[in-house]
């Protein structure tokens, strides 16, 4: 027995290392865990719950940025590229608000909004935070959905036409059929005063004109600039594309359009007439 | 051997190495996605398909797709795509809109594996681009119960070889020249090392594919059918099977020897030389799947691995042989029976000592692209842990070679000698395994990429994060921008060449990407210049978290092209 020792002692030492190796690896193998990304967020947003039609809301919130503190740093110069914009939508794009909003200490974004009939608006935060380090984006945007109390009667969208009159105002688009997803074009919008005379367009938020889009059903946005010719402030750019609008000449706006899928979309162009801004809705067929 | 003949030994052996064909890397790597990286898509996609250069298997394949908030988005397991194989497809939810995080891992033929991770969007408002934490699945080819598996699979089925040719070669005169000598304590001693081998090689196979495939060690029946589906595992087999025919014929040839007759029978030859003939594919085996089986020239880089392992089954077998032999001889004998079995076991292991030393030397100088690999990467580390053991290991030999040998055929101090020989001989068999041990670390590590080489001419290293690191080259200063310098994020990489201060305008600029980690395609980016002197592109190159070797060739307008390689390491 004395000379079998060394095997012995062998056999066990190999033995426990076998033991240790298959027992050491019951579930050591695991899939990867995946930590939440550090982004953009809002915190705070207020209204948290359903809010009551026709009434002044107070609409609050703070955007954090990837680090997880307040975003308090907007730009300030120049329109239309600055602070926060609000762009609040009926889900059945039959209303929209474009909206300025105020940067309160700490970051706290806050714009009273009159929501006026029942059913679900989405808010579009468009902001446009200083660029305090290389990687912080020109702007981004955050979506919030707010319900407003009372019986929901959507509205079916108005057929395509090429002419709408606001207050007496007549906007006239001209080609508007040929519009294509992902490719970006113009169009020629001719508009004339109540006296039938071409209308004169000045300024308003950084803008001659701004034509905001939401497609129907799915709400995505675009939002473009018609721009007075020489203001560098004014342009748009959507990916790697420019698709900024000119006006050239009075009584004609020339609006860029880049819509990023087919379906039927809104366009909202909003210009400053006669001291006040006129929302002029549009239905586009995009295939 | 003469000279002449040694020069012709040495040219067959160049001109084999040229007729063997290189061998491919046997990394998988992607080579296409849908969707594409960093893409943002109008609709949310059905599914993530990954392609690679090879058929990776998708019972081993992780693919997890995750939103801002680290929910999983997937809704079934990784299968193979039914049009292309070497496509993995990953059903999805209908995901909305927002940053996805794409992360995979998968294993490659040779048994590595393999990972990397990208990001999509669904749009058309997918909001800003979120920063993801990308996973990482820690290298499981070097965790210590598959390392200590890996370990006790290569000594058991070394040291059963060694066993058998010391009981049946070395020892075999013992019993002629030493009244009352017999072979059992090193036959036993060979039966239990390859009983323990036959249990050791699939407890490491089982242990290598569990890990993989992400099951228990114990979940048997669902492992066990997955062992030959890759090539290592098909080779493990093959090492199982061949180490099994080995234990039949070396059992088959012990038991028809007949030590106490001077000759050998020929049934005793026929068995031996199946015995030895199934021992050295068993030996080979492991070169053949594993790093040596993908190194170029694989005509040398094989050989050299068999030449490696057959000096060390010989050295660590002869050893514990030795001290078996030591142990079971009585006292009166013990002395007589050393002097029998110590100078014939001497020659074998010097001759295996040297062809081990040399076969080591070859096999660093295949493995590494460069010398400073040897002490800049963990596999050349691991190299210099095993070599000093090994070296250790010869001191020791050379103890006994010189002092303990000599004195076991003085009478006057035998004794002495053979006490010195155990002590040795127990310190060596001690060192050798630790090589093992070592070689079984260093096989389960990646060598480092031929594009290590290049890191040697680097002008600069930088990162983690951004950079923005000015370099002068050929009379230009050369200001490299990469921002945020993050993997598996459309990064930006820029190069603002000034000369004189003044910035150089319409220079051709290119910028290529070889991950430094592991063996990877490299990809090659031109770059626009979108201000004077100002060269940018934004490009989703940085695939993974590592070290990379970022290349710009520049050719100034009218001027001689030259290049400048910055080593940046990108974050997760």
């Amino acid at each position: 027995m004395q000379h079998h020792r060394p095997l012995i002692a062998f056999a066990t030492l190999a033995t426990g290392a076998c033991l240790l190796a298959g027992c050491g690896s019951g579930g050591s193998a695991a899939g990867p865990t995946i930590l939440p990304a550090r982004t953009y967020r809002l915190s705070g947003f207020k209204p948290a719950g359903p809010v009551v039609p026709g009434r002044r809301t107070l609409v609050s919130f703070t955007i954090r940025t990837p680090s997880g503190k307040p975003l308090t740093e907007y730009k300030e110069c120049c329109e239309p590229h600055q602070g926060v914009d609000l762009i609040v939508v009926r889900s059945d794009d039959s209303h929209i608000q474009y909206l300025d909003t105020d940067v309160g200490p700490e970051g706290a974004v806050s714009e009273p909004v009159v929501f006026p009939t029942p059913g679900r608006y989405r808010i579009t935060i468009d902001a446009y935070p200083k660029a305090t380090t290389p990687t912080t984006p020109l702007n981004f945007q955050l979506f919030k959905w707010v319900t407003v109390r009372g019986n929901y009667r959507p509205r079916p969208l108005p057929p395509a036409r090429s002419t709408e009159v606001v207050d007496g105002y007549r906007f006239r688009i001209q080609r508007h059929s040929d519009l294509k997803a992902i490719v970006p074009s113009d169009l020629v919008i001719h508009v004339t005063d109540p006296a039938g005379r071409s209308a004169v367009f000045r300024n308003w938020r950084g803008a001659l004109g701004h034509a905001i889009f939401f497609h129907q059903g799915s709400l995505a946005y675009s939002h473009t600039h018609i721009c007075r010719p020489g203001d560098v402030y004014c342009y748009s750019v959507l990916g790697n594309v420019r698709v900024t609008g000119h006006s050239t000449a009075p009584g004609i706006l020339k609006a860029g359009v880049l819509l990023p899928e087919p379906g039927t979309w809104r366009m909202f162009l909003l210009t400053y007439q006669g001291g006040r801004v006129l929302t002029v809705p549009f239905t586009l067929n995009v295939r | 051997m003469t000279a002449r003949r040694r020069g012709a030994v040495a040219a067959a052996a160049v001109a084999l190495a040229l007729v063997v064909p290189a061998a491919a890397s046997a990394h998988a790597y992607l080579i296409k996605t849908a969707p594409a990286a960093s893409v943002i898509l109008s609709a949310p996609p059905r599914s993530v398909q990954l392609t690679y250069d090879e058929a990776v298997e998708p019972r081993f394949a992780i693919v997890s797709v995750t939103d801002v908030n680290a929910n999983q988005e997937t809704t079934g397991p990784v299968t193979r795509s039914p049009s292309d194989p070497d496509t993995l497809v990953v059903p999805l939810k209908h995901v909305g809109e927002g940053w996805y995080l794409v992360y995979w891992r998968a294993i490659s033929v040779d048994g590595h594996p393999v990972q990397g991770a990208f990001t999509f969007a669904v749009g058309p408002n997918a909001g800003p681009a979120p920063q993801f934490t990308v996973p990482h699945i820690a290298g499981t080819a070097t965790s210590t119960p598959l390392v200590i598996a890996k370990w006790l699979a290569f000594l058991t089925a070394m040291a059963a070889i060694g066993l058998f040719v010391l009981r049946i070669v070395i020892a075999q005169p013992l019993v002629r020249r030493v009244p009352g000598a017999d072979l059992r304590a090193p036959t036993i001693a060979f039966a239990l090392a390859a009983v323990l081998g036959l249990i050791a090689i699939p407890a490491y196979l089982e242990e290598a594919v569990a890990i993989d495939s992400l099951r228990s060690f114990w979940d048997v029946t669902g492992v066990v059918p997955l062992w030959r589906l890759t090539a290592f595992g098909r080779g493990w087999v093959d090492i199982e099977l061949c180490f099994a025919l080995f234990v039949g014929a070396a059992g088959m040839a012990i038991w028809v020897d007949r030590p106490e007759r001077e000759g050998r029978s020929v049934a005793a030859l026929l068995a031996l030389s199946g015995a030895l003939t199934a021992a050295a594919a068993v030996l080979v085996l492991p070169g053949a799947v594993g790093h040596a089986g993908q190194t170029s020239p694989r005509g040398v880089a094989v050989p050299l691995d068999w030449l490696h392992l057959v000096s060390g089954a010989l050295w660590i077998g002869g050893l514990i042989g030795l001290l078996v032999v030591w142990r079971s001889l009585p006292a009166a004998r013990r002395v007589a029976g050393l002097a029998v079995t110590v100078p014939r076991f001497s020659n074998v292991a010097f001759v295996s000592v040297l062809v081990l030393l040399g076969t080591g030397v070859g096999a660093a100088i295949v493995h590494l692209p460069v010398l400073d690999a040897l002490w800049l990467t963990s596999y050349g580390k691991v190299i210099l842990i095993k070599a000093g053991l090994l070296l250790a290991a010869m001191l020791l030999a050379s103890g006994n070679l010189l002092r303990a040998k000599p004195g076991l055929t003085r009478a006057e101090a035998s004794e002495a000698s053979a006490r010195l020989l155990r002590r040795l001989v127990s310190g060596e068999v001690v060192l050798v395994a630790g090589a093992i041990l070592a070689a079984a670390i260093l096989s389960s590590l990646a060598p480092p990429p031929p594009a290590f080489a290049e890191e040697g001419s680097a002008l600069a290293r930088v990162g983690p994060g951004r950079v923005a690191s000015t370099v002068v080259r050929a009379g230009y200063a050369l200001q490299v921008l990469v921002d945020p310098n993050r993997a598996a994020a459309p990064d930006t990489f820029a190069l603002r060449l000034t000369r004189g201060g003044k910035p150089v305008e319409g220079a051709s600029v290119t910028l290529s990407f070889a991950m430094l980690d592991m063996q990877m395609p490299t990809q090659e980016y031109q770059l626009a210049e979108t201000a004077p002197g100002l060269y940018t592109r934004k490009a989703p190159a940085l695939v993974m978290v590592g070290h990379w070797a970022l290349d710009f060739t520049i050719t100034p307008k009218g001027g001689l092209p030259f290049s400048v390689l910055v080593v940046d390491r990108a974050g997760g």
